[in-house]
């Protein structure tokens, strides 16, 4: 079973995410310029994907593959798909991720369940939630008891995840690193 | 002893679990109503199973078809995911093969095991 492991690739302005395990920490990939600072979402999908790869699962990143000459992110998201061999989507949804750049790849993902290519099962919405600081999104009780989603995190939204949702994604929550990999190990275990 | 992040362990040494599981074989649950009447859990308890249950990828939570945003907040359910239906269907196996030699075992070792 191939992952396709997207989500964002900064954390928002002013934020300071919480410090990630040695054992993810040891798979970030080297940075290629000076900056400092924590690793960016990019990078801990990264490492994830390392981490996944050492028990066998493939975890697709689109950033870790090099940009065919004029191609676009369109084309390349389906060469991905198609070459890789990607069943299931997955996005990681950390709390505190500048999400400005995912509509994109929602938008293509959101267009493959339209057309009936994937169904709503084979899309992950891995949403961090804590229980206190970091809840980008959790479970309420609403109105006679029902169980509801409740997004959190007002203007990190994105404008098409809510249609994710709606389509029948499922909203797994995770509360730290080591739940979450649990989780993306148990989702690929395939 | 096998450890708690292998999924069949974890339910067979959690007969709660095994219960939450059979109770969405039924169908899937949208109210915490429903499972207190029916599993006599409390919700928070119930969260706690669901949410180890989510992780081992047995139980899904999503939103049913014609659900709409009501701002913020969307009514979901939690269903059977299809690796929770297999592993029902191997613990009832695993029932069979235990029953069928309870009186070699011995009801001690064998009746707090079977069923839930």
């Amino acid at each position: 079973m191939v992952l396709f492991l997207l989500g964002p690739s900064k954390w928002a302005h002013g934020y300071s995410p919480p410090t990630i395990p040695v054992w993810l920490h040891e798979h970030l990939p080297p940075r290629t310029t000076t900056a400092g600072g924590p690793p960016t979402p990019l990078e801990i999908r990264q490492a994830l994907a390392t981490r996944l790869g050492l028990d066998g699962h493939v975890a697709v990143i689109m950033e870790s593959h090099a940009d065919q000459a004029g191609e676009s992110k369109a084309a390349k998201f389906s060469r991905l798909v198609q070459d890789e061999g990607v069943t299931r989507f997955a996005f990681y949804w950390p709390f505190g991720a500048n999400r400005a750049g995912m509509d994109v790849e929602i938008g293509f993902v959101l267009e493959r369940l339209r057309r009936k290519e994937i169904l709503g099962e084979d899309v992950r919405i891995l949403i961090e939630d804590d229980g206190s600081k970091r809840r980008a999104g959790g479970r309420e009780a609403g109105t006679g008891n029902s169980v509801t989603f409740v997004s959190f995190e007002q203007g990190r939204r994105t404008r098409y995840y809510g249609d994710l949702v709606v389509y029948g994604a499922i909203l797994p929550t995770w509360s730290d690193y080591g739940e979450l990999l649990e989780l993306l190990e148990n989702i690929a275990d395939e | 002893m096998l450890a708690t992040d292998n999924r069949l362990a974890y339910v067979f040494t959690h007969p709660e679990a095994r219960k939450v599981l059979q109770l969405l074989k039924r169908g899937p649950v949208s109210s915490y109503e429903q499972v207190r009447t029916a599993l006599r859990l409390h919700p928070q308890e119930f969260q706690r199973i669901v949410h180890r249950l989510e992780t081992f990828d047995l139980v899904w939570a999503r939103a049913p078809k014609g659900a709409k945003w009501e701002g913020r907040r969307i009514k979901i359910a939690f269903e059977l995911a299809p690796k929770g239906k297999t592993l029902l269907e191997t613990l009832q196996a695993m029932d069979r093969v235990m029953l069928a030699s309870r009186d070699r075992l011995g009801p001690r070792t064998v009746d707090s095991l079977v069923g839930t």
